[in-house]
């Protein structure tokens, strides 16, 4: 876990708990508070899910989430309440794999800022899924590379 | 692989993520470098032993996208390792 005054992310293997980041985003000083949540769902590329599986190398995951966050601070200065947790274990339909909860003083940063944590996670951090199907089957879920040569 | 005889001989202690696991059934591995090696070196070492150990891997492909890491970074193809150390490979990643 990392945690400042304006930063929190975790790696968790119980339910998440959004009441959490939503109060740890919340301060006078912020106008707008916006979040993501990621949540399991039943189908993908047309086959039936039961559940899935994230695989997470927690420490360098952390790193780089929290490298992600420090984006924002550097696009558009210490404005920011960052709040995100991710999943690790698995996870039946339904349930969210991932929270992500920001404030800042007006709508638009919280709005962008927000999404770059999303989308920076599913390309930049060491997070894998593995899908489980109704017919019995597992798949890890194809992803993008983190190697650059 | 490339390496001076006055290199010292180290371990690298390798953890696998994602995909790996199905083909590897242990947490890690310990594999013995005679010298200085690059990360893409190293990559070819992880490659050549998995596909000797591991009945059934011969995805080099996979070893080739995947990225060397320690715990707080990401290693560059370039980076030489040159001494004991514990590094995961990271099979491109789909979180969130």
């Amino acid at each position: 876990m990392f945690i400042n005054n304006t930063i929190f992310i975790d790696i968790v293997s119980e339910q998440i708990d959004l009441a959490v980041g939503y109060k740890f985003v919340s301060n006078k000083q912020q106008g707008a508070i916006t979040n993501f949540i990621g949540m399991v769902r039943a189908y993908n590329l047309g086959k039936q899910v039961l559940a899935v599986s994230y695989d997470v190398h927690k420490e360098l995951a952390i790193e780089i989430i929290y490298n992600i966050c420090q984006d924002n601070v550097r696009n558009y200065g210490e404005i920011f309440r960052q709040y995100v947790v991710h999943f690790h274990g698995k996870l039946a339909v339904g349930a969210a794999s991932v929270a992500i909860f920001v404030s800042s003083p007006h709508r638009r940063e919280a709005f962008v800022a927000c999404q770059h944590i999303i989308e920076s996670i599913k390309h930049r951090a060491p997070i894998w899924k593995q899908e489980h199907y109704v017919d019995g089957n597992s798949t890890w879920v194809q992803g993008h590379a983190l190697c650059q040569h | 692989m490339t390496s001076d005889a006055n290199d010292p001989a180290f371990t690298v202690k390798l953890q696998f993520f994602g995909i790996f696991r199905q083909y590897i059934n242990q947490e890690y591995i310990v594999l013995n470098l005679n010298g200085a090696s690059s990360v893409k070196e190293f990559k070819q070492l992880v490659f050549n032993h998995l596909q000797q150990n591991y009945q059934g891997f011969s995805d080099q492909q996979l070893v080739q996208i995947s990225a060397i890491a320690n715990n707080k970074e990401i290693l560059p193809e370039a980076a030489v390792l040159t001494n004991s150390c514990c590094l995961s490979i990271l099979p491109p990643v789909c979180g969130g």
